[in-house]
């Protein structure tokens, strides 16, 4: 019989619930797309790089702020979709049926993607910051996101620092 | 106490008065209506004074004899200075079972990245596609793909969850991709011999 202390130990798969992850078009370009799981008492960042997936840990009890900005990335998304709609209208020039069927394909595809970046709301630049790195939280960018990120997690931060804070007066004392 | 919070647009320091408004304050420095959400642990005190000189009835930190142990690594039990106390989640570790723990792998808390066996396999099967290597090479780069959605199988284990669908889209691929390339070279053999006059034969 094998000697347990040196068996192989296969890690357990941890319980992490997905709370954000970045549009289904992050998946068309390699390392842009990342996701955010809640741990037991951590915030893990998955980043996909192509043929790796790279973690990051953000324990409660460690982080210091979360900042955001107003980015105006959503309005130029707007415009150049707003500008190839007006591009493809350009087929129904061609008095052709095949042309109406192209121009309406295109119209079709450019008109969600630029309905889909209007309903997805303003855009915004997140920061997470401990001690040890700050990180920006691309699944998160969104307004609808945001606000859905910040009232997962701000009650659970608070709560674990504030769980932390008799300890570290003890300590001090 | 940390440096403080930082604007995430021009990651300049903001000043404490920005801190925890209801609303969005201009950054000082680049004018970005920023909002910042500070906690706690901002607050905290790091140690960066030296570790503590052992007296003679003390016990010593195990990497560094003359230093008063204050802490024992949770995993190998070794005395531990202030300097080599490692907070690692609730656990305080020494720096050798890190190393040695984020090299085995062994534990998913140490994980800090995951290979994606079923994204090798996908690529393998489509770049050469894309680049008509496939024309020479195809049989190769589908056995090889396949080997790799076998072993990949087992051994890929993300520290998330990860449906299998990619690998089962991958040995699908892999299998037409292989067969595909057979009835290729078959039916240039057939052209060839039914026809050989045509190829200058």
């Amino acid at each position: 019989m094998s000697d347990p202390a040196f068996a192989k130990t296969e890690p357990r798969p941890a319980p992490y619930r997905k709370i954000a992850a970045t549009g289904w078009t992050s998946r068309l370009l390699p390392g842009s797309r990342s996701e955010i799981y809640l741990g037991e008492d951590h915030l893990l960042h998955a980043k996909q790089i192509m043929l790796f997936e790279k973690y990051r840990r953000f324990y409660f009890s460690d982080i210091e702020a979360i900042s955001f900005s107003k980015s105006n990335r959503w309005i130029w998304l707007s415009v150049v979709w707003g500008f190839l709609l007006f591009c493809s209208l350009f087929w129904y020039l061609g008095h052709q049926t095949w042309c109406y069927i192209v121009g309406a394909l295109y119209c079709l595809v450019f008109g969600g993607l630029l309905l889909l970046n209007l309903l997805a709301g303003r855009t915004y630049v997140v920061n997470i910051q401990t001690a040890a790195q700050i990180r920006r939280l691309r699944p998160v960018e969104r307004e609808n996101q945001l606000i859905k990120f910040q009232q997962t997690v701000i009650p659970i931060i608070t709560q674990a620092q504030q769980a932390q804070q008799p300890n570290t007066n003890e300590a001090a004392v | 106490m940390s440096a403080g919070a930082f604007c995430p647009i021009c990651h300049r320091l903001l000043a404490t008065s920005q801190w925890n408004l209801p609303d969005f304050t201009a950054c000082p420095n680049c004018q970005a209506p920023t909002r910042t959400l500070v906690f706690p642990a901002i607050a905290r005190t790091t140690s960066s004074t030296r570790p503590a000189q052992r007296n003679e009835t003390e016990a010593g930190c195990f990497f560094h004899g003359n230093s008063r142990a204050e802490n024992v690594c949770a995993s190998c039990g070794r005395f531990l200075c202030s300097l080599c106390t490692l907070a690692f989640g609730t656990q305080k570790l020494c720096p050798d079972c890190i190393y040695r723990k984020r090299r085995q792998a062994s534990e998913a808390l140490f994980c800090d990245q995951a290979i994606l066996f079923d994204n090798i396999a996908l690529l393998l099967l489509v770049i050469p596609v894309l680049c008509f290597v496939y024309v020479y090479l195809g049989l190769i780069f589908s056995a090889f793909a396949l080997a790799i959605i076998i072993i990949g199988w087992q051994r890929q284990r993300p520290l998330v969850p990860r449906s299998k669908y990619r690998f089962v889209l991958a040995a699908a691929l892999s299998l037409i991709e292989g067969v595909g390339w057979i009835a290729l070279v078959w039916l240039v053999v057939w052209l060839i011999q039914s026809h050989p006059t045509d190829f200058g034969l």
